[in-house]
């Protein structure tokens, strides 16, 4: 929340929150990951046209954190392709921020194909 | 003295917790196991047959009036008690201030109990959720169903048997590892820029 707000503001580096997995490009998993809720992400995760990317921020969503219990998930990456780990319980605003910048970084690396058929 | 006069009534009852398990005792006498007292905090141990009765008549009894159930869960006694469960009934009167705990023991080989959602309409999703992670069936529930865990999960994981981790992914629930099988086989499709 404090990385949407003006105090760190996503918005300088053009990363905007959108309504609906159809418009985004990047899905950020914030917080613990049930079992429960796995098929529920996937299937938000399966909405986002390509190219598509996964930031999973915090402990709890990279790893399962100190919840190695019957209910929760050992990480994301079990069920997504990950693309940036952002550790921290809780992540400092920075962290998420740099998190994303990284991505960025990830990005402009890419070769200019923009599906795996062309 | 009018109904409506008591309902006025907001002063504390004065009623010490040993004062209202010597009430239940009284009343219940055949029913009462023991009572337990425990840094001013007193317990109620009953038998589970006639717990609607006992809630009810602490209910509406208009000196008692617990018009409050404040939570609803069990306990699991595993090789520490020859009963294993306890539900545990915490109950208090906004009315009259003062509050006891009534402890109900249900066996492993039986797991029932009455239902007092016909007491306390709020105990119908704590006893759903007891029902969820303890196996306890509360017979008249009207919805028994999980309420936290997906409702074709296998077991009762706040049994103090279930192992903490859960069980081996082979075993694990279906939808999970369904999503998880699915992810691998999709992985050569995800383009890697």
């Amino acid at each position: 929340m404090a990385v949407g707000a003006s105090h760190y503001d996503f918005d300088r580096f053009g990363i905007i929150f959108r309504g609906s997995p159809r418009q985004a490009d990047c899905v950020i998993v914030a917080g613990t990951v049930t079992k429960k809720m796995a098929p529920v992400i996937r299937r938000v995760y399966d909405q986002i046209p390509d190219p598509r990317y996964v930031v999973a921020m915090g402990s709890c969503a990279c790893t399962g954190g100190v919840f190695k219990t019957y209910s929760t998930v050992q990480g994301c990456e079990t069920f997504l392709p990950v693309d940036v780990y952002v550790p921290g319980c809780p992540p400092r605003p920075e962290t998420l921020l740099e998190g994303m910048m990284m991505l960025q970084e990830k990005i402009r690396k890419e070769r200019a194909r923009w599906s795996p058929w062309r | 003295m009018a109904v409506t006069e008591v309902r006025l009534t907001l002063e504390p009852s004065g009623l010490a917790p040993i004062d209202i398990a010597e009430t239940i005792k009284g009343k219940f006498p055949d029913q009462v196991i023991e009572v337990v007292e425990s840094r001013d905090q007193v317990s109620v141990i009953i038998k589970r047959d006639q717990i609607v009765a006992i809630l009810r008549f602490l209910h509406d009894d208009p000196l008692l009036s617990f018009d409050h159930l404040q939570d609803l869960t069990a306990v699991d006694y595993i090789k520490k008690k020859e009963i294993r469960f306890e539900v545990v009934y915490n109950i208090y009167s906004i009315r009259y201030r003062h509050r006891i705990r009534i402890r109900a023991q249900v066996p492993e080989n039986d797991p029932k109990i009455d239902s007092v959602v016909s007491v306390w309409a709020g105990a119908n999703w704590h006893e759903r959720e007891c029902y969820d992670m303890f196996g306890i069936n509360f017979v008249g529930h009207p919805d028994l169903r999980r309420i936290l865990m997906p409702e074709d999960w296998e077991g009762y994981p706040l049994r103090k048997d279930y192992p903490l981790k859960g069980p081996e992914f082979d075993k694990d629930w279906a939808g999970f590892t369904d999503v998880v099988k699915r992810s691998k086989e999709l992985r050569e499709f995800e383009w890697a820029g």
